[in-house]
């Protein structure tokens, strides 16, 4: 328990500390307020910074910055104590998730949708979330460096934000993506005037990126506490 | 040659052999490296703490950030206020780890590894980015942990910073660990003859060149790995001299033989500490403020030698 409290409080505060997830965290919630004194939609102005969090904060405020603390060696001091691996890893994960979903709802109240479905947009936000916060860390478990980290959230990241852009601006339905059912649910595609999309593919879409996603979790951290009975 | 009855042939087996004994190990990386994996199979079980050369620290975070971090992590009953205050650092509690010199990040990492409690300390170098000041308090802390018990497993240290901690040093040479020469019961040593001046001149070696140095211009000499050295302004030079015969030639320069492997030019002499019962150190006012080990059993006759109170 105090090696997750630890973890979980150290990388809450550090999200924070880190100029480029900062900016991340104050630039989304500004956009979402943006649009909608623009008079864009609320499900387009919400579906598009919730995914734009989702994808930012797991890649730009934790993979990066995984990858970077163990490229200068930071990383290694803490796995060098007799804390329990999986608690550490489970206090940053769910560091990252409380931040998203926080910063979700601001993005959601801002960007005019109804107090009241504030909590209905944060469950629509979560095929999203989940998927890019797995992912992000599974890589963070295993990127050498800050550069290589980078680059691979650049894969989390765009496939995030697209559903709702091409949504909104081509009609495009890119359901094969994970953060497509956000768009849906969002009613992004509702507003262009396209037909419902099949519940069961949504449903079935979510979760085989959550389980895919969760698969390398799983796979990273045992790699992750195996080094770490080796020292190395 | 000395006797080394008590070598051995793997850093794994002086590990293991030497259980429970705080040892210094001068070796190279690859030896360092191995005698880490074989400190934490020996000692596992216990509380052990760890500071390598990588260990940098978040660079965002203040130490007192990163030392609550570790205080929680850990579940310490010291607080990273405590360990601040003990390392020196509490001015700097609040200042960005990135934006620390190296010396106050080596500090802070030997304040993280109090708030684990340990009951065994693997170091890699840890005196390197240590100045004069920040080197006492080090040495102390260890010194006083050393006297309750804890074990201090040092690599990659030179032999001369080796023998200044608590413990056993030993030096590596084509995989075999020795140990040090340490005499604490010396024999008469050679008397100082006063202000008598004679023409004496230190032979060495650089490259194909021979150089003779004025005894004066030395800050010590040292024997490492079967080689005698001089040092002059910061640079060791091999001599051919035996250390016995530079001790009996420089006594009259004020030269003293402070350990069985060290002798020193008193006149370079700032500082003398003492850091555990039987652990003095001497810092030199050389450019590198250099520390040489002090044996116990020379310590008094130092004192008789150069007329100190």
């Amino acid at each position: 328990m105090n090696a997750f409290l630890a973890a979980f409080l150290h990388d809450l505060a550090g999200f924070w500390r880190n100029p480029s997830s900062a900016i991340v965290g104050i630039m989304c919630p500004f956009f979402a307020w943006l649009f909608h004194r623009m008079g864009f939609y609320p499900s387009f102005s919400a579906a598009l910074t919730i995914q734009l969090i989702a994808g930012s904060v797991s890649t730009v405020g934790f993979l990066s910055a995984m990858g970077e603390e163990r490229e200068q060696g930071a990383w290694g001091a803490v796995a060098r104590t007799s804390a329990c691996a999986e608690a550490l890893v489970a206090g940053r994960l769910s560091a990252c998730l409380l931040t998203c979903l926080a910063l979700s709802a601001l993005c959601a109240a801002l960007a005019g949708v109804e107090p009241v479905q504030v909590p209905f947009a944060l469950l629509a936000a979560l095929p999203t979330i989940l998927p890019a916060t797995l992912l992000s860390f599974a890589l963070g478990l295993v990127a050498p460096d800050q550069s290589r980290a980078n680059a691979w959230g650049t894969f989390i990241l765009m496939p995030c934000i697209l559903p709702t852009l091409c949504a909104m601006f081509i009609e495009l339905r890119l359901w094969p993506l994970p953060s497509y059912a956000t768009t849906e649910l969002l009613g992004v595609a509702a507003s262009r005037g396209l037909a419902p999309f099949p519940a069961a593919v949504l449903a079935g879409v979510s979760i085989a990126w959550i389980g895919l996603g969760y698969a390398a979790f799983s796979l990273a951290l045992r790699r992750e506490t195996g080094s770490r009975r080796g020292l190395s | 040659m000395p006797d080394r009855p008590n070598d051995y042939p793997s850093v794994e087996e002086l590990i293991a052999g030497q259980h429970g004994v705080s040892l210094h190990i001068e070796c190279d990386r690859q030896t360092g490296e191995r005698a880490r994996k074989a400190v934490q199979e020996a000692y596992r079980g216990m509380r052990c703490a760890y500071y390598l050369e990588t260990d940098k620290g978040f660079d965002r975070d203040t130490p007192l950030s990163y030392l609550r971090f570790f205080s929680r992590l850990l579940g310490s009953s010291v607080t990273a206020e405590e360990a601040l205050a003990h390392f020196g650092l509490k001015d700097l509690a609040r200042t960005r780890i990135g934006k620390l010199a190296p010396e106050q990040r080596a500090l802070l990492n030997f304040a993280r590894l109090t708030l684990a409690e340990p009951e065994v300390v693997f170091c890699e170098r840890p005196l390197i980015e240590l100045g004069p000041d920040a080197r006492t308090i080090v040495l102390q802390w260890m010194g006083s942990a050393s006297d309750e018990g804890c074990v201090f497993i040092t690599v990659n240290e030179p032999l001369r910073e080796a023998l200044l901690m608590p413990g056993n040093a030993w030096w590596e040479e084509d995989g075999r660990l020795f140990p040090a020469q340490v005499d604490d019961d010396p024999t008469d040593g050679p008397v100082f003859a006063g202000d008598e001046v004679r023409v004496c001149k230190v032979q060495a070696r650089s490259g194909s060149s021979t150089l003779f140095f004025d005894p004066r211009e030395i800050d010590f000499i040292e024997s490492m790995n079967r080689q005698n050295y001089v040092s002059v302004r910061g640079e060791l030079y091999p001599t051919p001299a035996k250390l016995d015969e530079l001790e009996v030639d420089l006594a009259r320069f004020g030269f003293f033989r402070c350990h069985r492997s060290y002798i020193v030019n008193v006149q370079r002499v700032a500082k003398v500490e003492r850091f555990t019962r039987n652990s003095f150190n001497l810092t030199l006012s050389d450019a590198a403020h250099t520390s040489l080990p002090l044996a116990k059993g020379r310590a008094e006759e130092m004192r008789a030698t150069l007329g100190w109170k």
